[in-house]
Protein backbone atom coordinates (compact mmCIF):
# COMPACT_ATOMS: atom_id res chain seq x y z
CA UNK A 1 0.00 0.00 0.00
CA UNK A 2 1.47 3.59 -0.50
CA UNK A 3 0.78 6.48 1.66
CA UNK A 4 1.02 9.95 2.17
CA UNK A 5 3.56 11.74 4.59
CA UNK A 6 1.44 12.78 7.47
CA UNK A 7 -0.96 14.84 7.91
CA UNK A 8 -2.60 17.62 10.09
CA UNK A 9 -6.27 17.17 10.60
CA UNK A 10 -8.58 18.87 13.03
CA UNK A 11 -12.11 18.29 13.56
CA UNK A 12 -15.19 20.30 16.25
CA UNK A 13 -15.05 18.22 19.58
CA UNK A 14 -19.00 18.38 18.22
CA UNK A 15 -18.33 16.71 15.20
CA UNK A 16 -15.80 13.98 16.28
CA UNK A 17 -18.57 11.07 16.33
CA UNK A 18 -18.81 12.12 12.45
CA UNK A 19 -14.56 11.87 11.53
CA UNK A 20 -14.03 8.54 14.08
CA UNK A 21 -17.13 7.23 11.75
CA UNK A 22 -15.14 8.06 8.50
CA UNK A 23 -11.76 7.15 9.73
CA UNK A 24 -12.85 3.74 10.86
CA UNK A 25 -13.82 2.83 7.57
CA UNK A 26 -10.88 4.90 5.63
CA UNK A 27 -8.05 3.19 7.93
CA UNK A 28 -6.80 -0.39 6.17
CA UNK A 29 -6.31 -1.44 9.78
CA UNK A 30 -9.14 -1.81 12.28
CA UNK A 31 -8.20 1.44 14.86
CA UNK A 32 -9.44 3.90 12.40
CA UNK A 33 -11.80 5.23 15.17
CA UNK A 34 -9.48 6.39 17.45
CA UNK A 35 -7.51 8.38 15.08
CA UNK A 36 -8.82 11.77 16.57
CA UNK A 37 -7.11 11.28 19.62
CA UNK A 38 -5.10 15.19 20.51
CA UNK A 39 -7.37 17.30 22.59
CA UNK A 40 -6.88 20.92 21.33
CA UNK A 41 -8.61 23.85 22.51
CA UNK A 42 -7.81 27.70 22.20
CA UNK A 43 -5.64 28.35 25.39
CA UNK A 44 -4.36 24.66 26.24
CA UNK A 45 -5.95 24.07 29.17
CA UNK A 46 -9.48 23.03 30.40
CA UNK A 47 -11.58 20.88 28.05
CA UNK A 48 -11.40 20.08 24.34
CA UNK A 49 -13.27 22.06 21.67
CA UNK A 50 -11.41 20.14 18.91
CA UNK A 51 -9.79 17.29 18.15
CA UNK A 52 -6.49 16.62 16.04
CA UNK A 53 -5.21 13.88 14.44
CA UNK A 54 -1.48 13.44 12.30
CA UNK A 55 -0.53 10.55 10.18
CA UNK A 56 -0.34 9.03 7.10
CA UNK A 57 -3.30 7.66 4.58
CA UNK A 58 -3.36 5.75 2.01
CA UNK A 59 -2.77 7.84 -1.68
CA UNK A 60 -6.57 6.98 -2.77
CA UNK A 61 -8.08 8.15 0.55
CA UNK A 62 -6.09 11.82 0.39
CA UNK A 63 -7.58 11.85 -3.32
CA UNK A 64 -11.24 11.13 -2.06
CA UNK A 65 -10.79 13.70 1.33
CA UNK A 66 -9.69 16.31 -1.38
CA UNK A 67 -12.66 15.51 -3.62
CA UNK A 68 -16.50 15.90 -3.19
CA UNK A 69 -18.29 14.47 -0.80
CA UNK A 70 -19.54 11.76 -3.44
CA UNK A 71 -15.96 10.63 -4.10
CA UNK A 72 -15.46 10.39 -0.83
CA UNK A 73 -18.59 8.86 -0.07
CA UNK A 74 -17.63 6.16 -2.86
CA UNK A 75 -14.05 5.70 -1.65
CA UNK A 76 -15.63 4.49 1.76
CA UNK A 77 -18.24 2.72 0.54
CA UNK A 78 -15.19 0.62 -1.61
CA UNK A 79 -13.40 0.18 1.24
CA UNK A 80 -12.87 -3.96 2.29
CA UNK A 81 -15.74 -4.86 4.88
CA UNK A 82 -14.44 -4.80 8.45
CA UNK A 83 -16.52 -6.61 10.99
CA UNK A 84 -18.79 -4.74 13.16
CA UNK A 85 -18.01 -1.44 10.94
CA UNK A 86 -20.41 0.12 8.94
CA UNK A 87 -19.31 3.01 5.94
CA UNK A 88 -20.92 5.93 6.97
CA UNK A 89 -24.04 8.13 5.37
CA UNK A 90 -23.52 10.22 3.15
CA UNK A 91 -24.79 12.78 5.50
CA UNK A 92 -22.18 12.26 7.91
CA UNK A 93 -19.82 11.85 5.28
CA UNK A 94 -20.96 15.62 4.29
CA UNK A 95 -20.49 16.95 7.68
CA UNK A 96 -17.46 15.57 8.27
CA UNK A 97 -16.29 17.42 5.42
CA UNK A 98 -17.93 20.55 6.49
CA UNK A 99 -16.28 20.79 9.72
CA UNK A 100 -12.75 18.90 9.29
CA UNK A 101 -9.14 21.26 8.80
CA UNK A 102 -7.54 19.21 6.40
CA UNK A 103 -3.88 20.34 6.50
CA UNK A 104 -1.25 18.81 3.62
CA UNK A 105 0.83 15.77 3.46
CA UNK A 106 4.56 16.94 5.48
CA UNK A 107 3.16 19.75 6.93
CA UNK A 108 3.67 20.63 10.60
CA UNK A 109 1.18 19.98 13.07
CA UNK A 110 2.36 22.53 15.25
CA UNK A 111 2.12 25.09 12.81
CA UNK A 112 -1.42 23.92 11.51
CA UNK A 113 -2.56 24.18 14.92
CA UNK A 114 -0.69 27.57 15.48
CA UNK A 115 -2.56 29.03 12.24
CA UNK A 116 -5.67 27.58 13.52
CA UNK A 117 -5.69 29.56 16.50
CA UNK A 118 -5.44 25.99 18.36
CA UNK A 119 -2.94 24.62 21.19
CA UNK A 120 -2.75 20.91 22.48
CA UNK A 121 -4.52 19.75 26.16
CA UNK A 122 -1.82 18.15 27.35
CA UNK A 123 -1.45 17.54 31.40
CA UNK A 124 2.42 17.93 32.77
CA UNK A 125 4.28 15.07 34.45
CA UNK B 1 39.83 -18.42 15.73
CA UNK B 2 37.12 -15.36 15.62
CA UNK B 3 34.86 -14.26 18.65
CA UNK B 4 31.23 -14.97 17.90
CA UNK B 5 29.40 -12.11 16.65
CA UNK B 6 27.27 -10.36 19.47
CA UNK B 7 23.43 -10.33 18.78
CA UNK B 8 20.94 -9.39 21.45
CA UNK B 9 19.75 -12.99 21.90
CA UNK B 10 22.12 -14.11 23.59
CA UNK B 11 21.03 -11.95 26.29
CA UNK B 12 17.92 -14.43 26.67
CA UNK B 13 20.02 -17.19 26.21
CA UNK B 14 19.21 -18.00 30.19
CA UNK B 15 15.67 -17.74 29.49
CA UNK B 16 15.71 -13.89 31.07
CA UNK B 17 12.19 -12.11 30.14
CA UNK B 18 12.11 -9.24 27.55
CA UNK B 19 12.15 -8.41 24.64
CA UNK B 20 14.52 -6.93 21.74
CA UNK B 21 13.10 -4.44 18.84
CA UNK B 22 15.08 -3.96 15.41
CA UNK B 23 13.73 -2.10 13.10
CA UNK B 24 16.53 -2.56 10.46
CA UNK B 25 14.85 -5.98 10.33
CA UNK B 26 11.95 -5.52 7.44
CA UNK B 27 11.11 -9.01 7.74
CA UNK B 28 9.92 -8.36 11.55
CA UNK B 29 7.81 -5.42 10.98
CA UNK B 30 3.94 -5.09 9.46
CA UNK B 31 2.28 -1.97 8.21
CA UNK B 32 -0.85 -3.86 9.81
CA UNK B 33 -1.21 -4.69 13.34
CA UNK B 34 -2.46 -8.53 12.20
CA UNK B 35 1.05 -8.84 10.51
CA UNK B 36 0.10 -9.49 7.24
CA UNK B 37 1.47 -6.68 5.25
CA UNK B 38 5.23 -6.43 4.83
CA UNK B 39 6.56 -3.38 6.33
CA UNK B 40 8.07 -0.98 3.81
CA UNK B 41 10.09 2.46 4.14
CA UNK B 42 7.95 5.55 4.50
CA UNK B 43 5.35 3.52 5.52
CA UNK B 44 3.28 3.00 8.86
CA UNK B 45 4.64 0.24 11.01
CA UNK B 46 1.40 -1.61 13.01
CA UNK B 47 3.47 -4.26 14.19
CA UNK B 48 7.13 -4.56 15.32
CA UNK B 49 7.96 -8.24 16.68
CA UNK B 50 10.07 -9.54 19.35
CA UNK B 51 13.24 -10.81 18.39
CA UNK B 52 14.08 -12.18 21.92
CA UNK B 53 12.38 -15.00 21.61
CA UNK B 54 9.87 -14.36 24.36
CA UNK B 55 7.08 -13.25 22.40
CA UNK B 56 6.05 -9.87 23.20
CA UNK B 57 5.12 -8.18 19.93
CA UNK B 58 4.45 -4.64 20.03
CA UNK B 59 1.07 -3.38 17.89
CA UNK B 60 -0.50 -0.40 16.78
CA UNK B 61 -4.25 -0.53 14.79
CA UNK B 62 -4.63 3.28 14.21
CA UNK B 63 -2.75 4.01 11.64
CA UNK B 64 -2.25 7.98 12.40
CA UNK B 65 -0.86 6.60 15.57
CA UNK B 66 1.50 4.28 13.88
CA UNK B 67 5.42 4.83 13.91
CA UNK B 68 6.67 5.48 10.21
CA UNK B 69 10.01 3.19 8.89
CA UNK B 70 12.45 5.62 8.01
CA UNK B 71 15.81 4.91 5.64
CA UNK B 72 18.81 7.21 6.52
CA UNK B 73 21.74 5.74 3.99
CA UNK B 74 22.33 1.96 5.51
CA UNK B 75 20.20 2.94 8.70
CA UNK B 76 16.48 2.55 9.88
CA UNK B 77 14.50 3.37 12.32
CA UNK B 78 10.57 4.07 13.27
CA UNK B 79 9.74 7.85 13.23
CA UNK B 80 7.52 8.79 15.95
CA UNK B 81 6.16 12.39 15.33
CA UNK B 82 5.77 13.61 19.16
CA UNK B 83 1.98 14.41 18.32
CA UNK B 84 0.07 10.97 18.67
CA UNK B 85 2.28 8.56 17.94
CA UNK B 86 2.90 5.43 19.85
CA UNK B 87 3.53 1.61 19.95
CA UNK B 88 2.48 -0.98 22.43
CA UNK B 89 3.35 -4.66 23.56
CA UNK B 90 0.18 -6.66 22.38
CA UNK B 91 -0.06 -8.29 26.03
CA UNK B 92 1.37 -7.61 29.13
CA UNK B 93 5.29 -7.97 29.38
CA UNK B 94 6.25 -10.05 32.32
CA UNK B 95 9.23 -8.89 34.20
CA UNK B 96 8.03 -10.71 37.13
CA UNK B 97 10.92 -13.53 37.48
CA UNK B 98 13.11 -10.57 39.83
CA UNK B 99 13.25 -7.17 41.04
CA UNK B 100 16.15 -6.26 38.06
CA UNK B 101 15.65 -4.96 34.12
CA UNK B 102 17.90 -3.04 31.99
CA UNK B 103 16.74 -1.12 29.09
CA UNK B 104 18.84 0.13 26.28
CA UNK B 105 18.08 2.16 23.72
CA UNK B 106 19.40 3.42 20.55
CA UNK B 107 17.47 6.69 19.51
CA UNK B 108 17.60 10.23 18.15
CA UNK B 109 15.39 12.60 20.26
CA UNK B 110 13.63 15.61 18.92
CA UNK B 111 11.42 16.83 21.38
CA UNK B 112 12.87 18.60 24.92
CA UNK B 113 10.58 16.06 26.80
CA UNK B 114 8.17 13.10 26.38
CA UNK B 115 7.81 9.74 27.42
CA UNK B 116 10.32 7.24 25.66
CA UNK B 117 9.22 3.58 27.21
CA UNK B 118 6.94 3.26 29.73
CA UNK B 119 6.09 -0.58 31.64
CA UNK B 120 2.43 0.13 32.68
CA UNK B 121 0.08 2.99 32.26
CA UNK B 122 1.64 4.69 34.79
CA UNK B 123 4.96 4.62 36.84
CA UNK B 124 3.96 6.68 39.34
CA UNK B 125 1.40 5.31 40.55
CA UNK B 126 1.56 1.41 39.71
CA UNK B 127 4.38 -0.64 41.68
CA UNK B 128 7.01 -2.80 39.67
CA UNK B 129 7.45 -0.38 37.18
CA UNK B 130 9.92 1.90 35.40
CA UNK B 131 9.99 4.30 32.38
CA UNK B 132 12.69 6.29 30.81
CA UNK B 133 11.13 9.73 30.21
CA UNK B 134 13.05 12.87 28.78
CA UNK B 135 12.32 15.50 31.00
CA UNK B 136 13.96 18.73 29.35
CA UNK B 137 16.71 19.32 26.57
CA UNK B 138 19.04 18.28 28.78
CA UNK B 139 17.28 16.42 31.41
CA UNK B 140 17.44 12.11 31.11
CA UNK B 141 15.34 11.02 33.63
CA UNK B 142 15.05 7.27 34.10
CA UNK B 143 12.71 6.28 37.25
CA UNK B 144 11.99 2.76 39.08
CA UNK B 145 9.41 2.00 41.22
CA UNK B 146 8.72 -1.21 43.50
CA UNK B 147 6.54 0.25 46.43
CA UNK B 148 8.62 3.83 46.76
CA UNK B 149 9.91 5.88 43.61
CA UNK B 150 12.91 6.56 42.58
CA UNK B 151 13.09 9.45 39.75
CA UNK B 152 16.28 10.76 39.54
CA UNK B 153 17.54 13.50 37.24
CA UNK B 154 20.79 13.07 34.83
CA UNK B 155 22.20 16.05 32.16
CA UNK B 156 22.43 14.64 29.07
CA UNK B 157 23.63 16.20 25.38
CA UNK B 158 20.71 18.73 24.52
CA UNK B 159 18.07 17.47 21.46
CA UNK B 160 18.43 17.00 18.92
CA UNK B 161 20.50 14.04 20.77
CA UNK B 162 21.19 10.83 18.95
CA UNK B 163 22.57 8.10 21.23
CA UNK B 164 22.85 4.26 23.07
CA UNK B 165 21.53 5.23 26.32
CA UNK B 166 21.49 1.87 28.85
CA UNK B 167 19.41 2.26 31.78
CA UNK B 168 19.37 -0.18 34.21
CA UNK B 169 17.26 -0.82 37.46
CA UNK B 170 17.44 -2.86 40.43
CA UNK B 171 14.21 -2.16 42.99
CA UNK B 172 16.20 -4.30 46.06
CA UNK B 173 19.55 -2.59 45.73
CA UNK B 174 17.93 0.46 45.11
CA UNK B 175 19.62 1.49 41.99
CA UNK B 176 18.93 3.67 38.48
CA UNK B 177 21.56 4.06 36.53
CA UNK B 178 22.60 5.31 32.94
CA UNK B 179 24.77 4.78 30.39
CA UNK B 180 25.36 7.19 27.51
CA UNK B 181 27.51 6.08 24.85
CA UNK B 182 29.10 3.84 27.06
CA UNK B 183 29.94 6.28 29.54
CA UNK B 184 27.64 6.55 32.97
CA UNK B 185 25.75 9.75 33.43
CA UNK B 186 24.89 9.42 36.76
CA UNK B 187 23.26 6.72 39.09
CA UNK B 188 20.44 7.14 41.63
CA UNK B 189 20.30 5.86 44.83
CA UNK B 190 16.68 6.37 45.95
CA UNK B 191 14.71 3.67 48.29
CA UNK B 192 12.31 1.84 45.57
CA UNK B 193 10.80 -0.11 48.05
CA UNK B 194 10.24 -3.60 47.62
CA UNK B 195 8.87 -6.49 44.99
CA UNK B 196 9.90 -7.53 41.43
CA UNK B 197 8.62 -6.28 38.64
CA UNK B 198 5.30 -6.47 37.06
CA UNK B 199 3.62 -8.06 34.37
CA UNK B 200 2.42 -4.84 32.28
CA UNK B 201 1.54 -3.68 28.73
CA UNK B 202 4.83 -1.76 27.91
CA UNK B 203 4.43 2.03 25.83
CA UNK B 204 6.69 3.29 23.53
CA UNK B 205 6.61 6.66 22.37
CA UNK B 206 3.99 7.63 24.56
CA UNK B 207 2.71 7.67 28.10
CA UNK B 208 -0.05 5.27 28.19
CA UNK B 209 -0.72 6.02 24.13
CA UNK B 210 -2.33 9.01 25.50
CA UNK B 211 -0.16 12.10 26.61
CA UNK B 212 3.37 12.88 27.08
CA UNK B 213 4.36 12.14 23.47
CA UNK B 214 7.73 11.62 22.35
CA UNK B 215 8.89 12.52 19.06
CA UNK B 216 11.90 10.42 18.35
CA UNK B 217 13.79 7.88 16.31
CA UNK B 218 14.11 4.47 17.68
CA UNK B 219 17.16 2.53 15.81
CA UNK B 220 16.67 -0.31 18.81
CA UNK B 221 15.11 -1.68 21.70
CA UNK B 222 16.42 -4.43 24.13
CA UNK B 223 14.24 -4.91 27.50
CA UNK B 224 15.86 -7.85 29.65
CA UNK B 225 14.34 -8.82 32.97
CA UNK B 226 17.95 -8.56 33.98
CA UNK B 227 20.87 -6.46 35.33
CA UNK B 228 23.55 -7.02 32.56
CA UNK B 229 27.20 -6.76 34.68
CA UNK B 230 29.04 -5.36 30.91
CA UNK B 231 26.57 -3.58 28.71
CA UNK B 232 29.10 -3.25 26.25
CA UNK B 233 28.75 -5.61 23.49
CA UNK B 234 25.16 -4.62 23.50
CA UNK B 235 25.93 -0.86 23.48
CA UNK B 236 28.36 -1.04 20.54
CA UNK B 237 25.38 -3.46 18.61
CA UNK B 238 22.92 -0.42 19.01
CA UNK B 239 25.52 1.54 18.10
CA UNK B 240 26.35 0.22 15.15
CA UNK B 241 22.65 -0.20 14.41
CA UNK B 242 21.89 3.62 14.76
CA UNK B 243 25.32 5.62 13.99
CA UNK B 244 25.40 7.19 17.63
CA UNK B 245 29.48 6.39 17.73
Amino acid sequence: MAYTDRIPFVIPAINKSDADAVFATMDPDFGGAGSFSVPLNATGAGNPTHWGSYGPVETGAYAALTGTNAALKAYLDSRPAKSGITPPSLGVVQSFKQTALLGAPGQNFWAFLTANGLKRVEPVI
Amino acid sequence: MGSAVFTPASLFASGEQGGWYDPSDLTSMWQDSAGTTPAAVNSPVGKINDKSGRGNHFTQATTAAKPILRQSGALYYLEFDGVDDWIASTAVLPLTANDNATVALALEMTSATGMVIEHSTSADSNNGTYYVYRGGSTTWRPQARGTVTSNPFFTVSAVPDKAVYTNQFSISGDVVSTRRNKASVGTGAGDQGTGNFGSYQTYLGARAGSSLFSAMKIYGVVIRGALTADPTALEDYLAAKSGAY
